[in-house]
């Protein structure tokens, strides 16, 4: 890193050398490819973690059914073709890990970043290709402990994807405290420092390689975006591996940063003098700014992808910068909000109530732009366009109790029942989802240079539209009659009886929803080989990624960069001949430049 | 200065700013930890001071110093001075190695003192002890590359001249901006840390 970066000479031309599969492939330094990477190793890890949410969801359904099938599928996990309690709880942790960090925080940012960043705003590569391809081949050291810790053989981590003392910290309170937690921890140690090599390069590519005439306020709003991620990624990341650090040493040297006072079967531990209240204020401090690391990639998916279906300039180009802006900074504000129940002082809690309220600003003042860009635009339907839109349906519905539960007096009720679970998985799990498929039918065609099926992709669609509202809005009743969240059964509460069938109704449309996401992973690598080969801009966008060819090449551009001209957004601008015009098109004599 | 050489230009100083971030989330590491350190203090409960400016003192001058040896390394690479750069970039990387082994005897003599980061009732020597550790694996990873530039410092010295060359200024070297970038935090991070251990222990 410190000695080479000389004689690494990235000249300004393209050049061609002989490569080999491997050096081309798989330890490669090309942006376009480790995007790649990254969705592949997010679409496995997906599958994965939608695999454990059906195996504890038919728990859930069915308490007293046994599945000889999955026993001898996942003998580990089950006795007597019943899912293991101990089981059960590494599910939902498996589940909840997975899919925030592996899928949704390292896939997401991690394919978009790396495609979008350099070929939006005009760069060869990455500031640090080293660094980029070093950043994917951590967090895949990071998904082999992730992966080997499902599998330890006393049991895999079951302490809930937020991993509390002293829960996590002592290996006899549960199987899956011992060596499998042990690995969770080396596993996100090692997925942080992935995670903070990629940020660094992302906020260096976007201020540093910009193109000649790419101001800041020429950028699409997909790469403030990706700028706004990775500076939160920044500075949230490094607290929660302060926090690891600590729960390692707890774990393994003995010390009580976060455990004091214990007793174990009637005889008191050592430890005394920690808190474990330290460590949920560590935790949060990275966790809340984790779920808009989540959020930000998608929301400047759809922007773009909105813009450009409807025809239309985004609405409010610098209003939608600015609430990124707001986003990011009152992230950092509102982390306490999740532990109202751990005996805060009320009066702390309503400062973190005033701001997570606050926070309601700037994300509505993205619904307002995102619903005004598609006012009377000419909207093109196509898978892409539509889940943008199923973006925001479900960020609106997820977002509306978030006012709720950000209140203390409602939220001290609400606290871990299934109006959580409902709430988040709205707001930014599926959502989050939706803002990944629409980025990936939309820049389909420039990754593979094929364009994906439609009838496939509306199939797609549909199935898990409706199926993400069967399964969590019935949730939120379920949450609001007190029902707890992380519960192995309910069979012995009479009071949660009612809902017994709507357990059932849910997991139905969780397997259903599951499966269709193979029609998805079908119709992605059928198209990769056999799809119909795209044009230079299918889209007719303005962007820059479409000027490059299409095949691909080490560099990105032949001869010069591209030279840009004006602002992302000139669709349908009164007196132009076509109904886009691309960045790299000059300013006509007199045009003024829209903004 | 034709167009790849801008690019290359522009890249280069892109690498700083990845330094400059990297310096930053190093830092949110350590006001984790020091953050955590004042949480728990201000909790109440078991808590015993001692004084760490005897304990440590050797090791702060040293990694002071060994600023000083950094300073002269880059400048004499710039100079394209590769003998004598390579010489003191060797010099820091053996006051890297001193200031990790008095930070390791300073540990020892707390440990003798009764200061033990486990089972001990008294949180403070563990957060020390964890404060101290990060810090050395930061100034290790630093020798790391410290040892590699003085290495290929020398290397470059005996090899054919015309190899490798900094466009932009004509003269033999290896990079040492971000090593040097570096060092200098971990003296700065490690001053900030002996000040806030001295006043807040």
């Amino acid at each position: 890193m410190v000695t080479s970066a000389i004689e690494n000479n990235i000249d300004g031309q393209a050049h061609h050398h002989t490569e080999t599969f491997i050096s081309k492939y798989i330890f490669s330094l090309d942006h376009k490819i480790i995007s790649r990477q990254f969705l592949f190793a997010g679409m496995a890890w997906a599958v994965l973690g939608g695999l454990l949410s059906v195996l504890f969801r038919t728990q859930l359904a069915w308490p007293n059914e046994t599945f000889p099938v999955l026993e001898t599928l996942f003998s580990t996990w089950y006795t007597d073709g019943i899912l293991k309690p101990e089981a059960y709880n590494a599910m939902i942790t498996m589940h909840g890990t997975i899919m925030i960090f592996f899928v949704l925080t390292a896939s997401l940012t991690g394919t978009f970043a790396n495609l979008l960043v350099p070929f939006q705003i005009g760069a060869r590569d990455m500031a640090s290709p080293l660094l980029n391809a070093l950043s994917f081949w951590i967090f895949i050291l990071a998904s082999v402990f992730m992966l080997a810790s499902l599998f330890a053989p006393d049991g895999a981590p079951s302490a809930g994807w937020t991993v509390y003392p002293p829960l996590s910290a002592l290996p006899q309170t549960s199987p899956g405290s011992g060596l499998g937690m042990t690995l969770w921890l080396i596993a996100i140690a090692l997925f942080i420092i992935s995670t903070l090599m990629g940020g660094l390069n992302y906020i260096s590519t976007i201020l540093n390689m910009r193109t000649k005439g790419m101001t800041m306020y020429r950028m699409p709003l997909s790469v403030w975006a990706l700028f706004f991620t990775a500076i939160v990624g920044l500075l949230a990341f490094p607290v929660l591996l302060s926090a690891a650090v600590l729960l390692i040493f707890d774990r393994g040297l003995g010390t009580s940063f976060f455990l004091s006072n214990i007793v174990v079967g009637g005889s008191p531990l050592p430890y005394s003098g920690g808190s474990p209240i330290l460590f949920q204020h560590l935790f949060w401090f990275l966790g809340h700014p984790e779920v808009y690391i989540i959020i930000l990639p998608a929301m400047g998916i759809v922007s773009e992808v909105l813009a450009i279906h409807s025809r239309k300039p985004v609405f409010g180009y610098k209003a939608m910068i600015f609430s990124l802006l707001g986003i990011t900074i009152m992230s950092f504000l509102v982390w306490a909000h999740h532990m109202f129940v751990s005996g805060m002082n009320p009066f702390l809690g309503g400062v973190f109530t005033v701001f997570t309220l606050l926070i309601a600003i700037p994300s509505s003042i993205k619904v307002f732009n995102w619903l005004t860009t598609l006012w009377r635009g000419n909207f093109h339907i196509n898978p892409a366009s539509i889940f943008a839109v199923g973006f925001v349906s479900l960020f609106i519905s997820g977002g509306l109790t978030g006012i709720w539960l950000g209140s203390s007096t409602v939220d001290i009720r609400l606290h871990d029942t299934y109006f959580v679970i409902a709430h988040f998985h709205l707001v930014m799990g599926v959502a989050a989802f939706f803002g990944m498929f629409a980025g990936v039918y939309h820049w389909f065609p420039r990754m593979f240079g094929r364009m994906m099926n439609n009838t496939m992709g509306y199939i797609h669609f549909g199935i898990t539209f409706v199926g993400a509202y069967l399964i969590f809005w019935p949730m939120h009743f379920m949450g609001l009659s007190g029902v707890p969240r992380r519960y192995y059964h309910f069979n012995e509460f009479d009071a949660f009886s009612q809902y017994a069938n709507m357990n059932v109704i849910i997991t139905v449309v969780t397997i259903i929803v599951f499966i269709t996401q193979f029609i998805f992973i079908f119709n992605f690598f059928h198209s990769m080989y056999f799809g119909k080969k795209a044009p230079q801009n299918p889209w007719n966008a303005t962007t820059l990624e479409w000027t490059s060819p299409v095949e691909g090449i080490h560099g990105n551009w032949e001869g010069d960069l591209p030279v840009v001209h004006r602002w992302p957004y000139d669709y349908s601008k009164p007196g132009a001949d076509e109904d886009f015009i691309a960045q790299t098109t000059p300013l006509k004599e007199g045009e003024i430049e829209s903004h | 200065m034709d167009y790849s050489l801008k690019y290359q230009e522009r890249n280069q100083g892109a690498h700083k700013f990845i330094m400059w971030l990297a310096i930053a989330s190093s830092c949110m590491i350590f006001a984790g930890f020091t953050s955590a350190f004042l949480v728990r203090k201000g909790a109440g409960g078991a808590w015993t001071g001692f004084d760490i400016s005897s304990v440590f003192s050797i090791s702060t001058f040293i990694i002071l110093f060994s600023s000083a040896t950094m300073l002269v390394a880059h400048i004499a690479n710039k100079k394209g001075n590769l003998g004598f750069a390579s010489f003191a970039l060797f010099l820091t990387f053996a006051c890297g190695l001193l200031f990790c082994y008095f930070q390791y005897t300073g540990w020892v003599y707390l440990t003798n003192q009764g200061f033990y980061p486990a089972g001990n009732p008294n949180p403070s020597p563990q957060f020390l002890f964890v404060i101290v550790i990060i810090h050395a694996i930061h100034v290790l990873s630093g020798m790391l590359f410290l040892l590699i530039a003085s290495v290929k410092s020398f290397m470059l010295l005996k090899s054919d001249k015309q190899l490798v060359v900094n466009p932009n200024s004509n003269v033999l070297q290896v990079r040492t901006d971000l090593l040097s970038m570096y060092w200098h935090f971990m003296g700065i991070l490690w001053l900030y840390l002996f000040g806030f251990l001295y006043f807040f222990l």
